[in-house]
């Protein structure tokens, strides 16, 4: 019995502290709690895992993302080769035998995709609410905008000068985690 | 003494005329039943004249599809706070009660719930391609799961781990030409720059003549009360609304001009002459007399009237109006030689204008009889308009008019002036047979170095502004891509109609990798396909081409046995709005509407054409354009005949010497009337030739007058009264804003202006002496 409460007061404790540690802020402010710079080029590795309620375990994919004045190009190497490649006024994917096509549909996804990846708050800003979490240096984002909530219901961003893991939750909770890893640091 | 001969007794006068009155009276009580009963039908649409192939009943899949479109507008919004510009419009719109297109589009959710029922059914023309190679999805799988933000992917995946679902729904988007939706606006990226679509449905009322004026009135004001609170947004409306609205505002406004003009124009000029009113009353019933019988006559006689034969037949006023005038100037003529007595003993018309009415008549219904014969079955109605109309203005002329004039007075001034026109024709006769004749010479040269050249391209009828013409080509661009191009589809059943869509795509995607095709089979497959994709998954499992991702998996992917999907369920399920406007059943058959775009016109002719005629490109203007351009080359084929036998009439009457005159007038009226016009406008069309109608008819009655009667003062004040007449209601039409219009009232100009100076050296110079 005592065990037992001990348990529920620490849940409460953590629980109403996390309560009580996310607030929303601004733009301007998870840019700062997060110290990402404005970040022009970029080129690293990423590591990606899915959960889903039909998967044993996590999808694991990883593969090479650069980020330069073109745009975004994320490549996936394995388990299956593919690249979605961003610019300002087009969005391609290129599948593993190298066939590209031009996505419409899920065109603006991919644009936040790279927004988020890239920590550009004020872009995010119309389509999300930004709140702290008890977890120092993360932000988390809830969409704000119907079309988004349809699709996700939270994004946790992490990182400190840039952002180094994206945790995407969608309608279903589904989870999406992101690592990044850059070269030049 | 025959019944006849009695009947026309002058005292016999009273009789006639309640005869004449009963028939009057009985052609409106008739017409008015007609219109009551709704036994009155019109059509309106100018592609109902072109022959008809009656194993096909394209109309009627048009009608559907053009109906289900007509009240939209498009209005688009791009530029620094354009979604606020957006968002102040939708709200208006929403308090008019005008209805967004968007609003009824399903969500991603929902198109995932009900096609999840038919899994194993549906597959995207990608994943059959990999299948009935023998290959396995799992790549395709993996690749998919690779993506970080696929909304499909995230949408479907719990229940269709094979992502079948998920790939055919992102296939079927995908030929959405681009278009998505963002926090509820349709959207578009253009040059880079956004573009917002606000499409919305108005009322289908909203489509009439004034009705689209209303609408479209409030539509404009609202937009511009949105432009000018958003100067940096740029903001364009298109649709039909506006187009008709634009038309209808323009024709309403010319005609209310020209009509005021005409109107007034007539009535100074009758009150001018005869000087009494019941001149006015005689003119009047004679037009009304024959208006009536015309349009009773083509109600008898067709099943649909068209309209297009009242505009051609409203030529009839010019003819049917020269008799009252004739009748009229004679009456003056006789009250200014004879007493009142020997006016009660004789007839109320004199021997030679009798005389020269039926012979003008009979040419003239001898020459429009021919219509009958010609392919274009709306050349018929016209015919019967005029010949029953002109049978209506003798009626009035002879039974009904006599017994409205008894006030009407000897008029000198009239007669002097007469006298005057006739001099001056007689003194100028060598001046103006030498000018005529070297215009002439100079016309034909001109002719012989530059011919004729026709164009009978539709906007000649269109008087929409080149902003509102330059929006419609913006957003057809924005909404179905560039070379877009419809296409008509028809088949026995439903799944015929798919099986031909689906052939219809592939042969097209072969001749054509760029093509983008939406069609209804794009979200609804044949039964047979889902079978066959049901086979070809099937075997993925059986022969565990599954396994890799399966490893992955809390349970195996397999396809349980399920009902296909019909396009009949189809239509009463969530995703009907997305095929709805694109499908149409006629009991008798079935049509759908494909659009194909980013294809070269030639391309897809050939690709369509193996496939004739149970398809059909849609290509409106073209046909409207092909309709005038047929009958344009009917008329004139026509017009030559009636020529002919209006100068074989001549040669029976008056002899060969005539004849040749005759023909060489008519043939410098025409001649004049289509090089000046073809001089003003560069080319000529079917309204043109639709002029020499009326010429012609005219010419007739000046000819056999002049041959009649000579240079009578009051024969010549009569001519003279219908060419003004005539300039009065059909010249006016030069001032219209319409290319067609404008140029019928410069040919009936000019070829009236030509008849009424030439017609007179056809007199006699002996007659001439005695003036």
């Amino acid at each position: 019995m005592m065990t037992y409460l001990l348990r529920v007061m620490f849940v409460s404790v953590f629980g109403v502290s996390w309560v009580a540690n996310a607030q929303e802020i601004s733009a301007a402010d998870a840019k700062a709690l997060l110290a990402v710079n404005q970040i022009t080029e970029q080129h690293g590795k990423f590591s990606q895992k899915k959960y889903f309620k039909r998967l044993a375990k996590p999808f694991v994919s990883s593969g090479e993302f650069t980020i330069d004045q073109k745009g975004l190009r994320w490549q996936t190497l394995k388990p299956a080769k593919s690249a979605i490649v961003i610019t300002d006024s087009t969005m391609m994917l290129e599948s593993s035998t190298g066939q590209q096509t031009q996505i419409n549909q899920g065109e603006m996804y991919a644009r936040l995709l790279k927004q988020l990846m890239l920590g550009q708050f004020e872009a995010l800003a119309p389509y999300f609410a930004m709140n702290t979490t008890a977890q120092q240096q993360c932000i988390v984002l809830e969409p704000s905008e119907d079309s988004l909530r349809q699709l996700m219901s939270s994004v946790t961003l992490c990182g400190q000068g840039r952002i180094d893991t994206l945790e995407l939750l969608d309608i279903h909770q589904n989870k999406t985690e992101i690592t990044l890893q850059y070269n030049n640091l | 003494m025959t019944i006849w001969h009695s009947l026309l007794a002058p005292k016999q006068m009273r009789l006639r005329t309640r005869l004449a009155c009963i028939q009057l009276v009985s052609v409106i009580i008739i017409l008015l039943g007609l219109f009551i009963t709704d036994r009155v039908r019109f059509e309106a649409d100018i592609l109902s004249l072109l022959p008809q192939d009656h194993s096909v009943s394209w109309q009627q899949a048009e009608d559907a599809f053009f109906r289900a479109n007509q009240s939209k507008i498009v209005l688009s919004f791009v530029g620094e706070n354009a979604e606020e510009a957006y968002d102040q419009v939708a709200d208006f719109a929403t308090q008019q009660q005008w209805k967004s297109t968007h609003e009824d589009i399903p969500s991603l959710a929902e198109i995932v719930s009900f096609y999840s029922q038919y899994r194993g059914m549906i597959l995207s023309g990608q994943d059959r391609q990999v299948l009935e190679q023998g290959d396995s999805l799992s790549s395709g799988i993996f690749e998919k799961l690779s993506e970080s933000l696929n909304p499909f992917v995230q949408a479907s995946f719990d229940q269709d781990p094979s992502l079948t679902i998920s790939n055919f729904i992102e296939q079927s988007f995908t030929t959405g030409n681009g278009i998505s939706l963002k926090d509820g606006r349709l959207v578009k990226s253009d040059a880079g720059k956004d573009v917002f679509i606000l499409i919305l449905q108005l009322p289908q009322d909203a489509i009439g003549v004034e009705a689209s004026q209303r609408y479209a009135l409030v539509a404009i004001e609202q937009l511009s009360s949105t432009q000018s609170n958003f100067p940096q947004v740029k903001i364009r409306y298109s649709g039909p609304l506006f187009h008709n609205a634009e038309n209808a505002s323009q024709a309403s406004y010319e005609m209310t001009l020209f009509g005021s003009l005409s109107l007034l124009a007539m009535l100074v000029l009758v009150i001018f002459c005869f000087r009494h009113i019941s001149a006015l009353l005689a003119v009047g019933v004679t037009l009304l007399n024959a208006l009536l019988c015309g349009v009773l006559a083509m109600v008898l006689l067709f099943d649909r009237v068209h309209i297009i034969s009242f505009v051609f037949g409203i030529t009839l006023i010019g003819i049917a109006i020269d008799y009252c005038f004739h009748f009229l100037t004679d009456i003056v003529e006789r009250r200014a030689t004879l007493s009142e007595k020997a006016l009660e003993q004789v007839s109320p018309i004199s021997f030679e204008v009798r005389s020269s009415i039926w012979l003008g008549f009979i040419s003239t219904v001898v020459g429009y009889a021919l219509f009958a014969f010609t392919p274009i079955g709306f050349f018929a109605q016209v015919a019967t308009f005029i010949i029953f109309g002109l049978t209506g203005a003798v009626i009035a002329v002879f039974m009904i008019v006599p017994s409205l004039i008894k006030q009407i007075d000897s008029h000198q001034t009239l007669v002097a002036l007469g006298s005057r026109i006739a001099i001056f024709f007689k003194a100028n006769r060598r001046r103006l047979r030498l000018a005529i004749m070297s215009i002439a010479v100079v016309l034909c040269t001109s002719l012989w170095l530059h011919p004729l050249t026709f164009n009978d391209n539709i906007a000649l009828m269109t008087t929409s502004s080149d902003k509102l013409l330059d929006n419609e080509r913006v957003h057809r661009e924005l909404l179905l891509g560039k070379n877009s191009y419809q296409l008509y589809l028809t088949a026995e059943n439903d799944e015929t109609l798919l099986e031909l869509e689906q052939s219809l795509a592939m042969a097209i995607n072969q001749m054509s990798n760029q093509a983008t095709i939406t069609a209804t089979s794009n979200w609804v497959p044949s039964e047979a396909r889902q079978q066959a994709n049901y086979q070809l998954l099937t075997q993925q499992v059986n022969q565990q081409l599954f396994a890799e991702i399966n490893t992955l998996l809390t349970e195996d992917i397999t396809f349980e046995p399920t009902e296909t999907l019909s396009l009949a369920e189809a239509r009463q399920s969530p995703i009907a709005p997305l095929i709805a406007n694109s499908y149409f059943n006629a009991r008798e058959a079935v049509f759908s509407m494909v659009q194909v775009s980013n294809i070269e016109r030639a391309v897809l002719v050939t690709a369509i054409e193996p496939y004739l005629p149970q398809i059909k490109l849609v290509e409106k203007s073209k046909e409207i354009s092909a309709i005038l351009t047929a009958s344009r080359e009917n008329l004139m084929h026509w017009f030559v005949l009636a020529i002919a036998l209006f100068l074989i009439v001549l040669l029976w009457q008056f002899g060969f010497g005539f004849m040749v005159k005759c023909m060489s007038i008519i043939g410098t009226t025409v001649l004049f009337s289509l090089s000046f016009s073809f001089l003003v406008q560069g080319s000529l069309n079917i309204f043109n030739v639709l002029a020499l109608l009326l010429i012609l008819a005219l010419s007739i009655d000046y000819l056999i007058f002049y041959r009649k009667r000579q240079l009578a003062p009051m024969n010549v004040i009569a001519i003279t009264l219908s060419a003004l007449s005539s300039i009065f209601v059909f010249g006016l039409l030069v001032f219209s804003q319409t290319p067609a219009i404008f140029g019928f009232g410069l040919s009936v100009m000019i070829g009236l202006l030509s008849i009424y100076f030439t017609a007179p050296l056809i007199t006699s110079k002996d007659y001439e002496k005695r003036l």
